[in-house]
């Protein structure tokens, strides 16, 4: 080989090596993004998403402390845009176990409308068979403040119209009222339960029938406007309470459950 | 197929679409992280930067027809999990629930184009028409305008086009100039329908039929571009400047996007090359007055391009932050090629991403 040859051959060689240390280098990048800001990890190069749409990620991802921890502070700094008050409605249900996309699909019609309203929302609520009583409680309390957060927003901006998220918020006002009155209620008689456990039943209190009733009237109330049959089903179960007979309340909540149960 | 694109227009919903991007994108450029200022494929040339049409070598260049399709990982993956799962009776509520589950957390992502062009080393004209739908579920609303209920956000770009381009050296083998006059049909907007809202289903009937009515916006546009070009035995240096849509191209319709807005994108390029093989990097900066508002990730754009024997070529880049890859085989008479990149339809990186394969096949004559 002349020299001339030789010095072209070891061209060409430095040339595909230096093809090839770039294709690895490269090619090690991997698929990611490379500006993305990751947790744990200083960088000032990367573009940061808004804390906006990071809790909207962690609330679609079912990291809800994340989510809760996020809409919390931003509605606390900004307490008049309203749009971030049902997605920590929505975080808020999340953690009380409630399924809002199977319940997105509930319809007031099921079963040609037969179906015990109780135990339609039932279904989509832990049942309290299957947690202790202050895990329950816990359960409460958190679709309590989803159906608080909602009620701070303006009566406005909780329907359907120029507010992207007044659907969402109605929607959920609704649905989160009916699910607070049923899971009231399952702590003495849980849905779904075939038989009735006395004992549960007995500790119901006065008070306690009181706020059941009263959360039955509050779902009414909140649902009349936008689900009319959901509505009129509360009315029905309300009616049929205030049917039986008892001097109180708590009596008559308790005959109609009792009643329920050995129909059911 | 050009028809058939125009055609899937009727029967989309609601669109939404490109910025800084242009209309229409060569899969190997894409795999050169979308750098196409200061080189480009053959129609690309038209579109992104004419001033490139003199240094190219012979006086007619191309004749030939591109078709691509593309489709997102996700979108392959679900449709592969589909064809594999279980069709007895007792699998198929599980089937059922597990593609509802998938709907929720994969995308779905498609898309075609077609073009033809003409090139010469002084001008060319090139037509095309693309479609590209896209449907996201999201479980507690859409990063956007979500409202903690499940929605569904869906898109189609439609986009075609007619350019035609005239470029000259000036006096100085260093400085060529182009211009490109263009008429453009888009249709490009988007589609949120929460799952909760009873009225959706007429909401979609009412905004279907207002986009059947209307059609596409159309409009007529300009660019003007400039290519500086030092040539050395072994590097090269480019600069380029280009002016999109000069004075704004206002676009009929009332409804989606009525206009493109001025914008100014630049680039530099650095080749290393023998007679025979090329490397070239690339940077592109897009909307340097950032008319559309965006990030700086997703205006940059960085890409090499590995060309060995004019046969085959290799490509690596940065679009919208995200590594890209492409691969072309480069014959006489046809070329294929095969990209992948990540697209990002949010305003922030993993917002909403799309990771997309692209595939082209060209046909045609290279003179």
């Amino acid at each position: 080989m002349s020299s001339l040859s030789r010095q072209d051959w070891h061209f060409d060689m430095l040339r595909y090596q230096f093809i090839g240390i770039l294709f690895w280098l490269c090619s090690s990048c991997g698929q990611e993004s490379l500006v993305s800001c990751k947790e744990n990890e200083s960088n000032n190069q990367c573009v940061e998403q808004t804390p906006d749409e990071k809790a909207v990620i962690a609330l679609n991802d079912g990291d809800f402390e994340r989510a809760r921890t996020l809409l919390e502070k931003l509605i606390v700094d900004n307490p008049n845009e309203y749009f971030r008050y049902p997605r920590l409605a929505a975080v808020y249900a999340a953690q009380a176990g409630f399924d809002l996309l199977s319940a997105a699909s509930l319809d007031s019609n099921d079963d040609n409308g037969q179906s015990d309203f109780l135990d339609s929302v039932g279904k989509f609520l832990p049942s309290p068979l299957n947690y202790s009583k202050q895990e329950y409680q816990t359960y409460i309390e958190k679709m309590n403040k989803a159906k608080q957060t909602l009620l701070l927003m303006p009566s406005d901006h909780r329907q359907k119209g120029e507010k992207f998220y007044g659907s969402g918020a109605q929607f959920q006002l609704t649905l989160y009222s009916s699910a607070l009155s049923v899971m009231l209620l399952n702590q003495f008689a849980p849905t779904g339960d075939t038989a009735l456990d006395e004992k549960r039943l007995e500790e119901m209190t006065v008070d306690d029938a009181v706020q059941i009733i009263t959360s039955l009237k509050d779902a009414a109330l909140n649902s009349a406007a936008t689900n009319p049959q959901i509505s009129e089903k509360i009315n029905s179960v309300l009616a049929k309470v205030d049917e039986k007979e008892g001097a109180s309340d708590e009596e008559k909540l308790r005959a109609y459950l009792e009643e329920r149960k050995n129909n059911g | 197929m050009i028809a058939l694109i125009f055609i899937a227009v009727f029967f989309s919903n609601a669109l939404w679409g490109r910025t800084n991007q242009p209309l229409y994108e060569d899969p190997f450029d894409i795999g050169a992280g979308g750098t196409t200022l200061t080189r480009a494929t053959q129609e690309s040339m038209l579109i992104n930067n004419p001033a490139l049409l003199p240094y190219g070598g012979k006086f007619f260049r191309w004749l030939g027809l591109k078709s691509n399709i593309s489709a997102a990982k996700d979108s392959i993956d679900l449709v592969k999990s589909l064809a594999q799962g279980d069709s007895s009776a007792s699998q198929s509520e599980s089937n059922g629930n597990n593609l509802i589950n998938s709907l929720f957390t994969k995308p779905i992502h498609f898309g075609a184009s077609q073009s033809a062009s003409f090139i010469t080393n002084n001008g060319g004209i090139c037509a095309f028409a693309s479609v590209e739908p896209d449907f996201r579920a999201f479980k507690r609303g859409d990063p956007k305008q979500g409202s903690g209920v499940p929605s569904v956000v869906v898109r189609n770009e439609v986009y075609g086009g007619l350019y035609a381009s005239l470029a000259s050296r000036s006096l100085y083998d260093w400085f060529a100039y182009g211009f490109s006059a263009k008429y453009l049909m888009i249709g490009d907007n988007e589609l949120r329908i929460d799952l909760t809202d009873q009225d959706a289903p007429k909401r979609v009937q009412t905004e279907l039929g207002d986009i059947q009515n209307t059609g596409l916006n159309k409009g007529i546009g300009f660019d003007f571009s400039t290519l500086f070009f030092w040539q050395g035995r072994y590097v090269d240096a480019r600069l380029a400047s280009v002016m999109n849509d000069l004075g704004s191209t206002k676009l009929s319709g009332q409804t989606g996007r009525t206009h493109i807005p001025q914008t100014l994108n630049v680039g530099l390029g650095l080749t290393f090359h023998t007679s025979a093989d090329a490397i070239h990097f690339s940077a592109d900066l897009r909307d340097v007055s950032n008319a559309y508002e965006q990030e700086l990730f997703k205006r940059l754009y960085l890409g090499t391009r590995i060309l060995i024997r004019t046969w085959v070529g290799i490509a690596f880049g940065i679009y919208h932050g995200s590594p890209t890859y492409g691969i072309e085989l480069d014959l006489f008479l046809f070329r294929a090629s095969l990209a992948s990149y990540t697209r990002e339809y949010g305003d922030h990186p993993l917002v909403d991403q799309r990771k997309i394969y692209v595939f082209s096949f060209t046909t045609g004559l290279a003179f």
